[in-house]
């Protein structure tokens, strides 16, 4: 019968095997966690929250919403191998959880979710309160007249910056 | 659209494609074959390629996300941003026994697996016994 000694040895033998199999070549930034990378953006109505989830199914993943966080719940599941003689893990399995607080009230029942090549993304709805809102500047008015947009002229600031940057509209 | 945001995100690209990522990777061994699996969240197959020269296989998936299509597009639209347009990149150089032409991959869900089969020499065999 193997000692435990010796048992991890063997183990270690194995994994040294592997190490001279696939020696790692080169650089780069380590991605290996599991708490999944998120983005989030806005827009006048919407918050819209990516999270990089590879190898989660729809199942594995739960979404709670209050009136404004969000959290992301999941687990990925290492099915260990049939057969394997010697295992070398990076990728990240266990369970994670993510709350991000938006800061705004959202609509909890307007959240839609979609998971696609492994990333999740989640929209979610602002509440008609917190929806950022164009406000039209009016002209000086004559008292007891009802307010109208003023007549602005042709070009925003937005075309004045363009045609100070050529750099910007050569895209 | 903004102008003035376009000319801010095209610096946020250009910062974030500076970065490449080593995807995490396992690798097993099995009797005959080895089996790499790589984390490549948004990948689609015909984002990855794989390639081996000179005995170092070379794994690249350029994973875009188009800012206009699919993120912002206005001021102050960006809340967070942990993870960008890099690529992902990651270089191995594989042992003598492996039989690179015979190598396959599948894309599954952001996660690739690349079947390495060894080479026929190094497999066990069993020899069938012929009755005369």
């Amino acid at each position: 019968m193997l000692s435990t000694m010796s048992m991890l040895r063997s183990f270690d033998e194995l994994s040294r095997r592997l190490d001279r199999a696939f020696e790692s070549v080169g650089q780069g930034v380590a991605r290996t966690q599991l708490t999944p990378a998120l983005n989030i953006w806005q827009d006048a109505e919407t918050l819209t929250v990516e999270a990089e989830l590879p190898g989660f199914r729809r199942e594995d993943i739960e979404i709670l919403a209050t009136h404004d966080t969000l959290t992301i719940r999941g687990e990925r599941v290492r099915h260990d191998p049939q057969g394997a003689e010697a295992v070398r893990y990076e990728r990240s399995f266990g369970r994670f959880e993510r709350t991000v607080s938006f800061g705004v009230p959202i609509d909890p029942d307007g959240i839609s979710a979609s998971l696609r090549d492994g990333v999740l993304r989640i929209t979610v709805p602002k509440t008609p309160e917190a929806r950022a809102r164009r406000i039209e500047v009016t002209g000086e008015l004559p008292a007891g007249t009802n307010p109208r947009p003023a007549e602005l002229p042709e070009t925003s600031p937005e075309r004045a910056g363009e045609a100070s940057n050529p750099e910007s509209s050569r895209a | 659209m903004n102008t003035n945001t376009t000319a801010i995100q095209q610096r946020e690209h250009a910062k974030h494609a500076e970065v490449t990522y080593r995807p995490g990777t396992d690798f097993i061994e099995f009797s005959d074959r080895y089996e790499m699996v790589f984390d490549l969240p948004g990948a689609t197959a015909d984002s990855v390629s794989l390639t081996i020269d000179e005995g170092v296989l070379t794994l690249e998936a350029s994973v875009r996300r188009d800012l206009n299509e699919r993120g912002p597009s206005g001021d102050n639209a960006w809340i967070a941003r942990e993870f960008g347009v890099g690529d992902f990149r990651r270089r191995v150089r594989i042992g003598e026994d492996i039989d690179d032409e015979r190598m396959t991959a599948s894309l599954t869900d952001g996660v690739l697996t690349v079947t390495l089969p060894k080479r026929a020499a190094r497999q066990a065999r069993r020899i069938e016994i012929n009755p005369s």
